[in-house]
Order: structure tokens, then sequence, then C-alpha cells
């Protein structure tokens, strides 16, 4: 469907067909719009770790809030408590989730919401996976953890 | 580039041990709102979690931070009619009701106390907290009467289907080592003898076939032991474990005569949720018996035995004869756990009560696990108060409590079964 041989030098010379943007996303579509993605990053030469790109729930949001963004971690009552007030602001709407979580390790992880729509998704891989991986590569000290809160992104 | 995980299937609840934690932490407050949200609830309601307010100020913690130190001057948005020197007239005084700033609050710790939901599971836990069925563990080992088959290790004899081929293989491999490993020894000294011969300049023929000869004798021998041997068999052993029944039955018994009226039968009908919620947790299948009485005692259906009109005099042992028949009949006490709750307004006919005494004494308590009499009534006690007062002494499977008003419900019943040493022993 799309032109998936292209290299980086032929990108403008190509007749595009564009890709499917409709709401609901599937995991075909978002390895296609990744491929395309990482042409593009490719393209302008952004170096970065091979991406571990993974699709959570808005409840495990949730819990990654609860224990500030940190893939583990030790058990203790205060992130009980930020669970369930995170839990309740989302519920009655006061407040929007994250887009994404990007931990800078190699392969980089990065977390999608399944509740987001596929431009969403494209917006998150767009932008975290090669976007901050690559401003943020070789510099774990400075650059461990990127949140994006909902409000600040868009 | 990259790899798709989907990870929403798995790691669900793991906030589930900081939520336990958190629940631990503020157990004083929620229960304290457990206990005033049972008096609220409805009668039927025995499935939903309940809804707990902390207030704010008992979660808030403290953090390190910048004060608000030195002088800032800031521009609020938004102001269009004050500038700096503006003196602001006294607001008139308001005739009637000012609203004032804000809403009011019935609590008095403001609109943003700190609410969520809890679920059944840890609403029930919350409520029957250190509260344990009397006389458990003194009865258990009388009853003991199902068993289970659990595997307990192996033996050496049993029947061909039990046997454990990876035990009965080891054994073999072991016995073929210590059988051959003298011969093995002898037969790897005799191929070095061999070797050294064949390498010789010399021809040594005799020698050699010899060797040869000794050699093959000793590889014959090594063959001839068994590769499995009867000896080697190991079979799987079972045991019967004795388990403890979790089948329980739970009697309710109550007065229906004209001095009962329905606000009793409500306040009655709660202690028999509570009671039926708190066998829940420990028995998977209870059976509930209804019995109503005035002159007569029939055995009901839950909807008639709260609101059925009928009504007359009161003669509680015909109530206890029932129930008894009923065990005699349908729940043999080796396989059953029998509760029984009975509840009155303490009417009775005066001659009856030292009936429902003996009743009580030699037929239902040597029976039943726990048997337990609420009295639902302002005015004083009558005569069957006073003889259930003579077998609770006697009898520590035996409790009763008075219940003046609904708010007594949860603590009478928290008083009944709280954790007693005395009791069990």
């Amino acid at each position: 469907m799309t032109n998936k041989n292209n290299t980086a030098e032929n990108i403008k010379n190509t007749k595009t067909t564009p890709l499917d943007d409709t709401p609901d996303w599937t995991f075909e579509l978002l390895e296609q719009y990744q491929h395309e993605i990482a042409r593009v990053a490719d393209f302008y030469r952004l170096d970065t770790y091979t991406n571990q790109i993974e699709v959570i729930t808005a409840e495990q949001m949730m819990d990654a809030y609860a224990s500030v963004g940190m893939p583990i971690g030790y058990s203790h009552w205060t992130f009980g408590k930020k669970f369930i007030q995170t839990e309740q602001n989302y519920k009655r709407g006061q407040m929007g989730l994250a887009y994404e979580i990007v931990i800078n390790s190699s392969p980089c992880i990065s977390y999608l919401m399944e509740e987001n729509t596929l431009t969403m998704q494209a917006l998150v891989m767009a932008h975290a996976c090669y976007g901050h991986i690559y401003s943020s590569r070789g510099q774990m000290l400075a650059l461990l953890l990127i949140i994006y809160y909902s409000q600040k992104t868009i | 580039m990259a790899n798709f995980i989907d990870r929403r299937l798995n790691s669900k609840n793991k906030s589930t041990v900081n939520r336990q934690r958190f629940l631990r932490r503020y157990k004083n407050q929620i229960k304290k709102s457990v206990s005033e949200a049972i008096n609220q609830r409805g009668v039927t309601d025995v499935n939903s979690g309940e809804s707990i307010i902390i207030p704010k100020r008992d979660l808030s913690e403290p953090t390190f931070h910048q004060g608000d130190g030195g002088i800032k001057d800031r521009v609020h948005p938004g102001n269009d009619q004050f500038s700096t020197g503006d003196r602001i007239p006294r607001p008139p005084k308001q005739q009637g009701q000012g609203a004032g700033q804000g809403d009011a609050s019935d609590s008095g710790e403001g609109e943003d106390d700190f609410t969520f939901s809890i679920s059944k599971e840890e609403y029930l836990n919350l409520l029957f907290e250190d509260l344990e069925l009397p006389n458990l563990e003194k009865n258990q080992l009388d009853k003991l009467i199902e068993y289970k088959t659990v595997r307990s290790g192996f033996c050496a004899e049993g029947v061909a289907s039990n046997i454990d081929i990876v035990k009965s293989l080891q054994g073999s491999i072991a016995r073929r080592i210590a059988m051959t490993s003298s011969k093995r020894k002898q037969l790897k000294a005799l191929e070095e003898a061999l070797l050294a011969l064949t390498n010789d300049k010399h021809d040594n023929i005799q020698k050699k076939r010899a060797l040869t000869t000794e050699i093959e004798t000793l590889k014959g021998k090594i063959a001839k032991v068994p590769f499995i041997d009867t000896f080697d068999l190991r079979f799987r052993n079972y045991a019967k474990q004795a388990v403890p029944t979790s089948k329980a039955v739970m009697f309710c018994l109550m007065d229906v005569s004209g001095s009962m009226d329905q606000a009793t039968k409500e306040m009655a009908k709660r202690f028999y949720i509570l009671l039926y919620l708190f066998l829940s947790r420990t028995y998977k299948n209870i059976d509930v018996v209804y019995i109503r009485h005035h002159t007569q005692a029939k055995e009901v259906n839950e909807h008639e035995f709260f609101y059925s009109q009928e009504t007359g005099g009161t003669i509680a042992s015909s109530a206890l004869e029932l129930m008894n028949d009923i065990i005699t009949e349908r729940y043999n006490d080796n396989q059953w756990n029998i509760y029984g709750a009975q509840a009155s307004d303490g009417d009775n006919w005066a001659d009856d009560s030292p009936r429902c005494k003996k009743i009580l004494e030699q037929e239902i308590l040597p029976k039943s696990r726990y048997f337990s009499y609420i009295e639902i009534t302002q005015r004083a006690h009558q005569t069957l108060w006073k003889h259930y007062q003579q077998v609770e002494e006697s009898h520590p499977n035996f409790a009763m409590q008075h219940i003046k008003s609904v708010a007594d419900i949860y603590p009478v019943f928290r008083e009944l079964f709280k954790k007693s040493t005395q009791s069990a022993a």
C-alpha cells in the first residue's frame, strides 16, 4: 500500500498515498505508521535506540502515575492514595491522562494508551519514540524519564 | 526499529498492594465510616461495596518545598474595577439569609474530603474485622467428617497405575551404578592393560587372549545387571486428609406475635443479614431456615418471615421444638455447622420460658455451634430473658444481647462475635 522500499534520498520524488487515518487504531496500522515515522526520523538522522512500544490501558497509566512513572518500585501507602486520587479525578473528568510515558533505556520503552485515536498514537510515536529519544540519548543523567501530560502537549 | 507489545492484559491491579497498604494505614477512619454506613444501608443490599469518606486533613503528607518568602508583586487577571489605593466600601447588610462565601458543608470539613469506594470484599473484611466464629477451633476437630485425597510422597508398594516413572528410573540408575561400579573399575584396568600390551613391541598373544576373555566376562556381568528391578519401583502415595465441612445452616427464629411491630422486625432483619454476611465469609454453602412463631411455629420463606400479617399470642418453645425437629430431620449435626439466631421482643407466656430453657440446654445447644438471642425491646426484661440468662452462664455457645434501637445492632453484633479466648476455652 505504501512505498516501503523508499530510501531517504527519493522521498521528495515519490508519489505518496496517504496513510489510513481512521480514528480506531490496529496493530497493523501502528506498525505502518511506525515504519514511516522511522523512515522520516532516519532521513533527519535522528539516532535512537530500538523502540519498545507497549500498549496499555488507562488503569495501567494510572498505575504508572501512582508510581511516579517508574516501571518498577517498592510498595507504599502513598502510591495507593495517589492511585485513588488519580482515578477519582480521571473518572470525574477533572483531569486527562498523559498521552505517553517514555522511559529512556535501551531498548527505549514507550507506552501508548489504548483509548487514544490513531492520530494521537502517531503523534506520540513521532514525538516520544523518536523526538525525545533522540534528544535524550547520551544524556542519561539529564533525562531519565519524560512524562507529558495531556494539558501540556496540546 | 520498534517492537509492539500489548500490555493491556497483564499486570492488572498492579496497585493492589499499595491500595491495601493505604486501607491498612487509614483503617480507623475507614472503619468509622463503615460502621456509620451500616445503619443507613438497605437491608437487602448485600452485594454492593461502600463509599468511604476520609477528612482531607488526615491525608495530608508533609513535603519539603520552598516557602513563600520575599516581596511579591502579582497581577491577577480579571481585575477591571480596582487599582491600588482604592477604598472598598463595606457591603450593605443583607436582610435574611445571605449565602456567604462558598457552599455550606454539613460535615464541617469542607467539600474536598477524600471520598472513594471500596469493594464488597473489602467492605465485609472491614465490617467483620476482629470478629470470629465462636467455638470454631474447639468444635472443628470433632466435626472432621469430610476427607480429601492428597499426595504424600512415594512408597515402595502400590498398584501399577500409580507407578512414578521418573522416581523409578532414578532408582534404577542408582542401583545400576552401585551394582556395577567395582566391575567397571576392573574393566577399566583390564582395558588399559590390553592397550598397553597392544602397543608393546612383542606379540603377547597368550596374555592378550586371556585379557580379552576376562574383559568379555566382565562386560557380560555388567550387562546382566537388570535395567529395572521390582526393587526400583516407586509408587505415588496418597493420603486422606480431613477437611472441616464447609456447610452451614442458619436458623432464624422470630416472634411474630401481636407485640412485634414492623420496626422491630426490621431491626431483627438487619441482625439476620449481618449474621448471614458473616457466615458467608466462612462457609461456602449456607442454608437459611426461617421459623416464625406466635403460639405455633411454622417454617416459612423469607418474604413471609418478615412481612406476613399473621399474629397471635406467644409461645417461644414451639419455635425451638420445630428447629430441633428440622435439625433431626434434615441437618445432621455431624455434617452441618448449625447456627441459631432468635429474635424476640421478650414477651413470652410465663409458663413456657422454663420449657424453652430445657429444650435449648438438652437438645439444641449440644448440636449447634452457636445460638444467639437478641431481645428488641424498650421495656424491662421478662421471664424469657431471666431463664436465658441462666443458660448463658452454663453454656459458652449461647449468647444474648439486648437491642434498643437500630443503632445498637452493629455494636451488639460485634459484641456477640468478638474474638474472645474465654469462650473457646
